[in-house]
């Protein structure tokens, strides 16, 4: 195997490894504020797909374009659901709260499967099969801006936690909810509007991702797990920790392809999921893991 | 309720079920042996999830492997089911004990020793729908013979309505058993508060891994019986999320923890799911699973702790 291949492994893998970054934020502010493991995550982002799917097909626009209908879409959907569903189990025990994401999960994929069949969907755009080379290394097209895309979007996000008024009030209240109530601040907006934020940042990467990645309704799963390996590695909470675990989990996996054949390689982040739940319960940046 | 009125109602019922075939129709002697084949499995599976609270979301991985162990050493070697059925509960245990080995040591807790249960499912899943041995993607067929116990396999549904019957009042005595034992107060105690059990003394990992080998190896025991009422078993549906969903969701809606929580749940649960299949047409359709989510979700809201605990305060209010 030539030098040439594994490096155009890492270069992939990294690119791809952004996007998970994105999508592990969102998970991660949703536990950094609310205090609830989300399993239904990969599952919010299946429905990114599939709504940038039929938006591509019905309108004939990109997936691009599509995002102006997927996140107003997925961040009402993201609040509905705090509101209607989380809420009332926020000071439950945690297996109650389990329990009740794993109910979403299957009600989001059955309900997928109801709608759109268990077949494979793809999107078969002149645009997917665009490679560029820079410096010898070819890549695809819509990887570089997925790539590009999220780590726009995650300086976005910096600047409005940074910055706005909301992403103070979202700060201070994973930092000190107590205080932020003695504050004035109204927790629970802070909750429906943090939850609504994650759900884009789920969706958004799952119309990124579509040009180059099949839907079906269970694609949710495992993007749920790897986006669980990725905030271990990088400390539950902690948003350049997910950003540089989705790196080390990209990369990873992109490798891992070049060495694994199929059906196989599924198993790889079942296996690393385990091995990393073990060895490094309180991820890279040692932030103190929460219960 | 009163000792002897309830010693005389379960009497009472088994003794209905006992000649209840006599009267009925195929099809409801079918509904009666899956609720009773779910009543056990969530049995089974309430002795880790329930008593020691440790939601496994894998057990598909026993159910299977009590399958598969069966039905390859009856196709292979002509081993008797019935000997294929301990074995694999041993095998069970065993792949339970290396995994307990494994979560428990390092402290895995809450979601994430949900999501490694599930792991470990997927995995064996993978693993099985790889290599022909295990029937590859198709599945394996168990050769027809004629109706003969120590083949584990008939031509009516009676025998199977029995075995079923038989294997749930077992499985109840079990959990009847253990729930009376000083091990339940270790698992409470782990369930309740697990920092709290071990600072007084309770090794968790030790008793958290003695529920799962117990309930890894019961759950077994019903994989063979699946296998041997409807002959085929594929890597796809014996493995699968949705036959572990369907021992997690009984007990979650009758009431975690409860020795009838589990057995009113199936009551409720398997015929709703039994009469979609049939409106619906293929299991594989999910609207069964469609509706578990919608139960699981209501019962989280509603009513967190289940029916019977439910009722049981309903009437110690009055």
């Amino acid at each position: 195997m030539s030098f040439n291949i594994i490096f155009e492994g890492i270069i992939g893998g990294l690119l791809i490894g952004g996007v998970y970054g994105v999508i592990a934020i969102g998970l991660t502010i949703i536990f950094g504020i609310l205090k609830i493991v989300n399993f239904a995550h990969g599952e919010f982002l299946m429905i990114g797909m599939y709504l940038s799917y039929y938006s591509c097909l019905y309108l004939g626009i990109d997936p691009y374009t599509s995002l102006l209908i997927v996140i107003p879409i997925m961040f009402l959907m993201g609040i509905l659901c705090e509101i209607l569903l989380i809420k009332p189990v926020l000071n439950a025990p945690q297996d109650i709260q389990i329990l009740l994401t794993f109910g979403i999960v299957l009600v989001l994929q059955n309900l997928a499967l109801l709608l759109w069949t268990g077949d494979w969907r793809s999107l078969t755009s002149p645009l997917v099969f665009r490679i560029i080379s820079i410096g010898g290394i070819s890549l695809k097209l819509t990887t570089l801006i997925a790539f590009l895309a999220s780590i726009f979007l995650t300086f976005l996000l910096f600047l409005f936690l940074k910055k706005t008024d909301y992403g103070k009030a979202i700060r201070a209240c994973s930092d000190e909810p107590e205080g932020a109530l003695f504050a004035g601040l109204k927790l629970n907006k802070v909750f429906y509007l943090t939850f609504g934020i994650g759900t884009v940042l789920a969706a958004i990467p799952g119309a990124l991702i579509l040009p180059f990645f099949s839907v079906s309704p269970f694609v949710g799963f495992s993007f749920t797990l790897q986006t669980f390996i990725i905030i271990v590695l990088g400390g539950l909470g902690s948003i350049p920790g997910a950003l540089i675990g989705g790196f080390i989990v990209g990369v990873g996996e992109s490798l891992g392809a070049l060495f694994i054949p199929g059906t196989l390689r599924q198993i790889v982040t079942f296996v690393l999921f385990i091995a990393i739940v073990c060895l490094k319960p309180s991820g890279i940046f040692g932030e103190k893991q929460r219960e | 309720m009163n000792r002897n009125l309830g010693k005389m109602l379960g009497i009472l019922a088994i003794a209905f079920f006992a000649v209840i075939p006599f009267f009925i129709q195929t099809y409801f002697m079918h509904i009666l042996i899956m609720i009773f084949s779910f009543t056990y499995l969530s049995c089974a599976w309430n002795i880790i999830g329930g008593f020691a609270g440790q939601l496994s979301l894998g057990h598909a991985l026993f159910f299977g492997i009590g399958a598969y162990t069966s039905t390859l050493l009856f196709l292979n070697l002509g081993v008797s089911p019935w000997f294929g059925m301990i074995a694999g509960g041993v095998l069970s245990s065993g792949f339970a004990y290396l995994i307990g080995l494994i979560i428990f040591r390092y402290r895995i807790r809450g979601v994430f020793f949900s999501m490694s249960t599930l792991c470990f499912a997927e995995i064996v899943r993978l693993v099985a729908s790889y290599f022909r041995f295990f029937g590859g993607a198709e599945g394996l067929l168990i050769t027809l013979g004629e109706s003969s116990f120590w083949k584990f396999q008939f031509v009516n549904k009676e025998p199977y309505y029995y075995i079923s019957l038989v294997m749930m009042l077992l499985m109840l005595g079990v959990t009847y058993l253990l729930k009376n034992s000083k091990y339940f107060y270790y698992f409470f105690s782990i369930k309740a508060d697990e920092d709290a059990a071990n600072a007084i003394g309770v090794n968790s990992s030790k008793y958290k891994t003695v529920a799962y080998v117990i309930s890894a190896f019961f759950t077994a025991l019903n994989g063979t019986f699946f296998a041997q009422y409807y002959m085929f078993i594929e890597p796809e549906t014996t493995f699968s999320v949705s036959i572990s969903v369907d021992m997690i969701i009984r007990p979650i809606i009758g009431g975690l923890g409860t020795l009838f929580g589990p057995v009113l749940g199936s009551f409720i649960m398997t015929p709703l799911s039994e009469i979609i299949r049939s409106l619906v047409g293929s299991g594989k359709s999910g609207v069964h699973l469609l509706i578990y989510g919608a139960a699981l979700i209501a019962i989280c809201i509603w009513m967190p702790r289940g029916i019977v605990p439910y009722v049981e305060r309903l009437f110690k209010s009055k």
